[in-house]
């Protein structure tokens, strides 16, 4: 069986008829639906719809609960604090980099952090928003499920805490920079394993702390290797940032999602075991000219020029893929996986939603 | 020829006698000799009194001036832009640093960006600075120096660039992730080299681009992968780290780039193309007096409660190994390598003062 093409348009409105039936509030919906599928449009399609069969698992074990009370604790010139009552990350998110801009875009500089939130997409979205507005956008986000085994240890502890960062050009489209702090991405092992294929040494753990290259087993075993993989290849360096993103979010907000340990399965975990950071810096303040631009064009056109190895795959800048995929995406659609198309047709019917991507 | 031991404070004397003799002014000299004897307590060998003959080469290249003039040229209530007017980094970084922090204590964040300046040890140090003060730290830098291959590329184009990060706890010593974004700093390929030990495969490429192990030929090439080795191990990730350190470090503070043609190894580069960029975050802005540090407390105790793959290799945090070699080396002293002892001879004899590690 092979995938379906569907259009931006009609991916937005699937999603919406979905949310919209889970009971979540309009201004909600706005926030998750665009996210999520300029998400898709930009090729992450791990972060994207394909996390609806996830949402609709966690609605209904509880974790997450679409009418969260969305507050803000703290509100200062540079410094903010949002509690995001335990609903998905989207809202809180999009509401704390658009406070992160115009705070920064006052004082130069701006802290916003969200604290008992959830899942929400992709980090570089929100570094883009800060972009968008011409200033540099920081992104990162953690979460109680572990994946990330620590340097030396055998049972996971951290999530994927991701990093996003986000900076305009003036010529050139933004560049963005959107990662985990893990090798691989746990999806990335799913693909694999359903592919047949082996992974790359280094990047997936056993139970016994030891690499292992068996996609399947791999699956199974739930373990990623820091970014590095082992020690000497700078594994610590990985699992060190992992730890700065768990100490930006969880830590600074007072999340406390550790506290009874990180969840192993999706069942374990309550609402609110997630929490996110933002921060935008105006360069035009410190500056006092909007040079910034020029000069980030000149260090990315000299990136983009250095000699190949294979002049077939020329060096390219962080966001380049995904802004190819975005233009190719926008005129032709976003493909899906006959698989993801059949679990959001039963998201859908399990919702009591119209299902829209057939037509 | 093996290691000398020399006392802090012998190494101390040693290299405010060089400094003084160089035309540093006195101020100047107490701070910059305080970073560097501080890192090789630390055990980070790599940037202590080992950047020495570093130094004296860009004294001589005229790359490096002793007497800069250290200006604010912009001062906003949570940021400021200091230009370092081409000295050694140390003391631009150690003002830049507080003057985060003292921003940081009044509107809950400070940024300080340095321009024009050059190296300045160890990023930790200033990271830690803030953390003693009770403040997240955060500190980055980027010189024209180039040791790092873009992925897919066989040129060098960017600095190692490292992130340091602090943040303080109650009953723990801070958490201090200091790291190069490449797999390895150079520094660390001198200290193999200076020892005479081959390099593990990962670390650096030869001129061709091919990886090596031959320590002296890494030295002399000039050539480091990113954090994640190649493609398939995720060095895209520590490439675009190493970009978002370039661009916060300097293209944000307006440092004067350089051209292709010094954008290769081992170039005479002009004075002040290196940027600094200096974050400070006060936790108690964010959360109730206390919170944060009891929580990074149990953090940091639960990551090191991780079963170990080997009992005899437990799992340590970001700052361990650095805590531990300060304990031992403030008690027993600092090894110094029988060739940087010699080097260090030599650049005594050429600044025409007494060596007095000898005694």
């Amino acid at each position: 069986m092979s995938g379906v093409v569907v259009s931006a348009d009609l991916l937005r409105r699937q999603l919406s008829l979905i949310f919209a039936a889970w009971g979540m509030p309009a201004n909600h919906i706005a926030d998750t639906v665009h996210v999520m599928v300029e998400t898709d449009l930009r090729g992450i399609d791990s972060h994207g719809v394909g996390m609806m069969p996830s949402y609709d698992r966690w609605l209904r074990q509880k974790r997450i609960v679409m009418v969260p009370t969305i507050r803000i604790i703290r509100d200062l010139p540079s410094l903010a604090l949002i509690d995001g009552g335990g609903g998905l990350g989207y809202p809180p998110s999009v509401q704390a980099m658009t406070m992160a801009i115009a705070k920064a875009k006052t004082t130069g500089i701006a802290a916003v952090g969200v604290r008992r939130t959830d899942h929400f997409g992709a980090a570089g979205h929100y570094a883009l928003m800060a972009a968008a507005a011409g200033l540099v956008g920081m992104a990162f986000t953690a979460g109680a499920t572990a994946f990330n085994v620590p340097t030396f240890g055998r049972e996971p502890r951290l999530g994927t805490n991701p990093i996003a960062f986000a900076a305009p050009g003036r010529r050139n489209r933004p560049f963005c920079l959107d990662m985990a702090t893990t090798a691989i991405a746990f999806g990335k092992v799913s693909v694999a394993r359903r592919a047949g294929k082996n992974l790359a040494d280094g990047l997936a753990l056993d139970e016994a702390g030891r690499t292992i290259t068996d996609a399947e087993q791999a699956f199974a075993a739930r373990r990623l290797a820091p970014l590095g993989g082992d020690r000497a290849r700078g594994g610590h360096k990985g699992y060190g940032l992992a730890m700065m993103v768990q100490i930006l979010c969880d830590t600074l907000s007072g999340t406390g999602m550790m506290r009874g340990g990180p969840g192993r399965v999706e069942a374990d975990m309550g609402p609110g075991r997630f929490a996110h950071f933002f921060l935008a810096l105006d360069p035009a303040a410190l500056r006092g000219d909007d040079s910034f631009g020029d000069d980030l064009d000149e260090l990315l056109d000299l990136m983009r020029a250095t000699a190949p190895i294979d002049p077939a795959q020329p060096v390219l800048v962080a966001g380049d893929p995904e802004d190819a995929a975005y233009a190719t995406r926008s005129r032709n659609g976003i493909p899906m996986t006959a698989a993801l198309y059949e679990e959001v047709r039963a998201v859908a019917r399990h919702a009591n939603a119209e299902f829209v991507l057939g037509r | 020829m093996t290691d000398v031991v020399v006392t802090g404070a012998a190494l101390r004397r040693q290299l405010g006698l060089i400094f003084a003799a160089w035309g540093m002014p006195a101020e100047n000299v107490a701070i910059t000799v305080h970073a560097m004897v501080e890192t090789d307590l630390r055990g980070i060998d790599s940037h202590g009194a080992g950047m020495m003959p570093s130094y004296e080469l860009w004294l001589r290249q005229g790359r490096i001036t002793m007497t800069p003039d250290i200006r604010v040229i912009k001062d906003l209530p949570a940021a400021a832009l200091i230009d370092a007017g081409g000295g050694l980094g140390h003391v631009a970084a150690v003002r830049a640093t507080n003057l985060a922090a003292d921003k940081a204590m009044a509107s809950g964040v400070g940024l300080v960006a340095v321009r024009r300046s050059d190296h300045f040890g160890a990023a930790g140090h200033y990271a830690l600075l803030a953390a003693a003060r009770g403040m997240i730290g955060m500190a980055m830098t980027a010189g024209a120096s180039v040791f790092t291959v873009p992925t897919f590329g066989r040129a060098p184009r960017l600095s190692t660039n490292p992130i340091a990060f602090a943040a303080p706890a109650a009953r723990n010593r801070p958490f201090c992730l200091d790291m190069a974004t490449s797999a390895v700093a150079f520094g660390k390929i001198n200290i193999a080299r200076r020892a005479g030990r081959p390099i593990p495969l990962g670390w650096a490429l030869d001129p061709s681009g091919q990886p090596t192990t031959d320590a002296q030929m890494a030295f002399d090439a000039m050539r480091l992968v990113p954090l994640g080795g190649d493609r398939d191990h995720g060095s895209h990730k520590g490439y675009g780290l190493a970009l978002m350190i370039r661009i916060l470090s300097t293209t944000f503070s307006g440092t004067p780039p350089v051209g292709p043609e010094l954008t290769v190894p081992g170039a005479a580069l002009p004075p002040g193309r290196t940027g600094h960029f200096f974050l400070a975050i006060d936790p108690n802005l964010f959360r109730d007096e206390g919170g944060f540090e009891a929580d990074l407390d149990d953090l940091l105790d639960f990551m090191r409660a991780t079963p170990p793959t080997d009992p005899a290799r437990p799992v340590m945090v970001a700052g361990d190994p650095e805590d531990a070699a300060y304990g031992e080396r403030s008690r027993t002293g600092i090894p110094v390598s029988a060739t940087l002892f010699e080097e260090l001879r030599a650049v005594a004899r050429n600044a025409k003062v007494e060596f007095v590690l000898e005694q």
